[in-house]
């Protein structure tokens, strides 16, 4: 069994010298090892959103010169419109035996000639005059139902307020027609804004030089005795590991007459936060499950993932999960396989083994439709153990049966897919404010890294002590969210 | 068979995020819209198993006979999913009452035994319907609409859905609300007498300029007194205030003379003489900085006291010279 010696100790003096060091019991004169036990881990893993925009080089980020910026998107044609007044009563007979009925949408949309369908998808009708507009009722349509029954008529609760018709091909006499018009859709723009994160590494006295009795490992593959190497790994990991966090979760802060409240206090400049990925996708779709997931459930969710997509079977819909949700996807399908009787086929896929040995455990991790479109499961480290995991494993915000975050149960289906040769999710910079670098160079030493920098990158203080100045330009873009979905376990 | 409909409308709260309003026109009707899982409310469904015997065959299309009968209720209520659209989800919550039904006789009999019924339709239902919580009609009838009735039930326990308008701020998680038309006209009935009574207050206190200004004061619209050039524009700033704080005004106008010290310290406030520290209730003296409360009645207390005398007539003198 190992047993630890000591779980390492946290220190939040501004700046790092011999004295942190002791404090930290890095001169411990005793050890089992020289090599260090990470107790949490590993964080290679931690940075998905990360890999996938800034790891994917240029494909994977776009410049901007402003702190706002726009995507310019085209929707799907629609057709419908909905009801802004109806004039008649419930026992009225709107149209009856081939009369004219008014329809007041909302909209000028509808066209002259063109056919309707009402609100409970048999009603037909055709627009016989143009919409005109009548204040305070939206525009006026005359039409006329287009069944051959003398008594049929319109039940009048389908032309109430807030009622949907839907337009369909026009249609006209043999000769002597008139033409009509169709519409058109413009671009639209979907509005964002990035945000600045600004990180420091202090240290003062020599600790540049001090050696430890522990041996790190460096990025190259050996190992360094050099404390400031371990200290700047744990800082970029640290910087890495919170602006992940901070593109996934921020929420946007500018309000709608454009001003931003949060301000510096000193500099009274504006601090902007941009829509991360969570807002992004949750104000596009999202649903919430209970205390387990079902399969009927998750084909809701992947109806609307795929809602409209082509028949290719290209799309590529990451599903990024806490452990929790993975649990309940794996749950739900095998759930309605054992149901289903497919108990002995499972079976099968789960026990595995040899001479002897037996080995228990298969999981899902993906599901395919029709179409041969994927939704591949990819674990989401920040909702076992991120920020706001953490605070809820404090206040007991957990699941009753798993025992773990609520957040864990979170998934966000995030499209992977390439449009027109671009990546659908790409980070998001300032020119020239990427990331930038500097060293606040005092009397004390700078370590060798800091160095290489060059002296371009040094100022001056004449207090003994030196800084590591990073100020990080960041924002999240997704470029087509209709196929993305958020699902949260609701308590 | 008599027949009870009543209808609730689920609709959304005004809540969208900024990132929502900014994108309206491109990302329209999306995003928060369903009324999903949500454990305490499956759970609070799960346990009443008497009842959803009573309705859910209808909904599931399962006997409560079938061996799949707990899977597929336990299936149907983990995979709610249903759609809040803009104009709202009207639900009928009505029943349908037989008393010659015999699923429902054991329970309709029991009634009549314990409360002393007449063994007839009108009496039994009209006490049904007087005397036993809706959510227990299930034992007495056949909801009209049973899904509609089931998701109402569901929404009864499902913490983003608020059982009325009042409670739809009470969390940032609350995403809906219902409206109870009953409510609705009931409110605006009451509405209407409030409105009715502060009407007849407004009349009894205009031809009064001080307690016009009085009243203007402690509602903290003394911006309106200090602009006001007429008594006719005092007169129209009150009643915009009475048009749209019916309750508050009646309070004021009904106290307005035992108000006088609020009101003048409230006028103190409005003519810069102290000030009201942002986001708290504590007053300064604008002159000196110097804490005289920690809200308006600390500062009455403070005027009042004998030993502050002195004070208290400088501010009255400085108030009176601004009054002229």
């Amino acid at each position: 069994m190992l047993r630890v010696v000591s779980t390492g100790n946290f220190d939040n003096s501004i700046h790092t010298s011999e004295n942190t060091m002791v404090k930290l019991m890095l001169t411990s004169p005793d050890k089992l090892s020289s090599k260090l036990v990470r107790l949490w881990g590993q964080d290679s893993d931690k940075l998905p959103l990360t890999h996938m925009t800034l790891g994917q080089g240029e494909s994977g980020v776009k410049k901007v010169n402003e702190v706002e910026y726009y995507l310019n998107v085209i929707g799907r044609m629609t057709f419908t419109d909905e009801i802004e007044y109806n004039q008649y009563g419930p026992s009225d007979k709107p149209g009856y035996g081939g009369a004219p009925f008014y329809l007041y949408a909302k909209t000028n949309r509808f066209t002259v000639q063109f056919g309707l369908i009402g609100p409970d998808g048999k009603t037909r009708a055709r627009i016989m005059e143009a919409g005109q507009e009548i204040p305070g009722r939206g525009f006026r349509f005359t039409c006329q139902l287009k069944s051959t029954k003398s008594n049929s008529f319109v039940d009048p609760t389908m032309l109430d307020t807030g009622k949907t018709w839907v337009m369909t091909a026009p249609t006209v006499s043999e000769s002597l027609s008139d033409g009509n018009k169709t519409n058109v859709m413009g671009p639209g723009k979907i509005h964002n804004q990035i945000a600045f994160n600004r990180y420091s590494k202090n240290i003062a006295g020599n600790l540049a030089n001090k050696v430890t009795q522990i041996e790190f490992p460096t990025e190259s593959g050996g190992t360094t005795n050099l404390w400031i190497n371990e200290e700047m790994r744990q800082f970029d990991i640290q910087l890495r590991q919170m602006n992940e966090e901070f593109n996934w979760t921020s929420e946007y802060n500018r309000a709608v007459d454009g001003s931003v409240s949060m301000k510096d206090y000193r500099t009274g400049l504006p601090i902007t936060e941009g829509a991360g990925a969570f807002e992004q996708v949750r104000e596009q779709n999202h649903d919430t499950y209970g205390y387990r997931l079902t399969l009927d459930k998750i084909k809701t969710v992947i109806s609307t993932v795929f809602d409209g997509t082509p028949d290719d079977g290209n799309m590529d819909i990451a599903m990024f999960a806490g452990d929790g949700m993975i649990d309940d996807f794996d749950m739900a399908i095998k759930s309605d396989l054992t149901s289903s009787g497919f108990t002995m086929a499972m079976g099968d896929k789960a026990i595995s083994g040899e001479g002897g040995k037996l080995s228990y455990g298969a999981y899902f991790t993906q599901y395919r439709d029709i179409k041969g479109n994927t939704i591949s499961v990819k674990p989401l480290a920040l909702l076992n153990n991120g920020s706001i995991a953490e605070v809820q494993k404090k206040n007991g915000l957990i699941h009753p049966r798993t025992k773990k975050p609520m957040s864990s149960h979170s998934a966000i289906f995030l499209d992977m897919s390439t449009y027109e040769g671009e990546n659908n999710v790409k980070m998001v910079q300032m020119t020239g404010q990427e990331e930038i670098n500097a060293i606040y160079k005092g009397l004390s030493p700078v370590p060798a890294s800091w160095g290489a920098m060059g002296g371009n990158n040094m100022i001056a203080t004449k207090v003994d002590e030196s800084s590591f100045e990073k100020k990080m330009s960041t924002g999240i873009a997704i470029m087509n969210t209709r196929n993305c979905f958020a699902l949260d376990c609701e308590l | 068979m008599i027949t009870i409909s009543k209808q609730v409308r689920i609709v959304r709260k005004d809540k969208a995020s900024e990132y929502k309003i900014k994108n309206f026109k491109v990302l329209g009707d999306s995003g928060d819209k369903k009324i999903g899982g949500s454990i305490k409310a499956e759970n609070a469904m799960l346990v009443n198993s008497a009842e959803l015997k009573s309705y859910l065959p209808n909904i599931i299309g399962v006997s409560v006979t079938d061996p799949e009968w707990g899977r597929k209720v336990d299936n149907h209520i983990r995979s709610i999913s249903a759609p809040v659209e803009p104009t709202g989800l009207e639900l009928e919550i009505g029943f349908n009452f037989d008393v010659t039904d015999m699923e429902f006789r054991p329970a309709i009999n029991e009634l009549i035994k314990e409360f002393k019924l007449d063994d007839n339709e009108a009496d039994v239902f009209k006490f049904v319907v007087a005397s036993v919580n809706r959510n227990n009609w299930w034992k007495y009838g056949k909801p009209i609409n049973p899904a509609d009735y089931f998701l109402w039930r569901y929404c009864q326990n499902y913490r983003p859905v608020a059982n009325n308008v009042k409670d739809a701020d009470k969390s940032d998680r609350i995403r809906f609300y219902i409206v109870d038309t009953d409510d609705v006209r009931k409110e605006q009935s009451e509405m209407f007498a409030v409105r009715q009574e502060a009407n007849k207050l407004y009349f009894a206190i205009s031809d009064d300029e001080y307690k016009v200004k009085a009243a203007l004061f402690i509602a903290k619209e003394g911006a309106a007194v200090l602009s006001a050039k007429t008594n006719e524009d005092l007169l129209i700033s009150l009643d915009q205030y009475v048009q749209s704080n019916a309750t508050s005004f009646i309070k004021i106008a009904k106290n307005i003379d035992k108000l006088k010290d609020t009101a003048f310290v409230e006028e103190c406030i409005a003519r810069g003489i102290f000030t009201k520290i942002a986001h708290s209730n504590l007053i300064t003296d604008s002159s000196t900085g110097d804490n005289i409360g920690g809200n308006v009645q600390e500062v009455v207390n403070y005027l009042n006291n004998p030993s502050n005398v002195k004070y208290t007539n400088t501010v009255k003198g400085i108030i009176k010279s601004k009054s002229i």
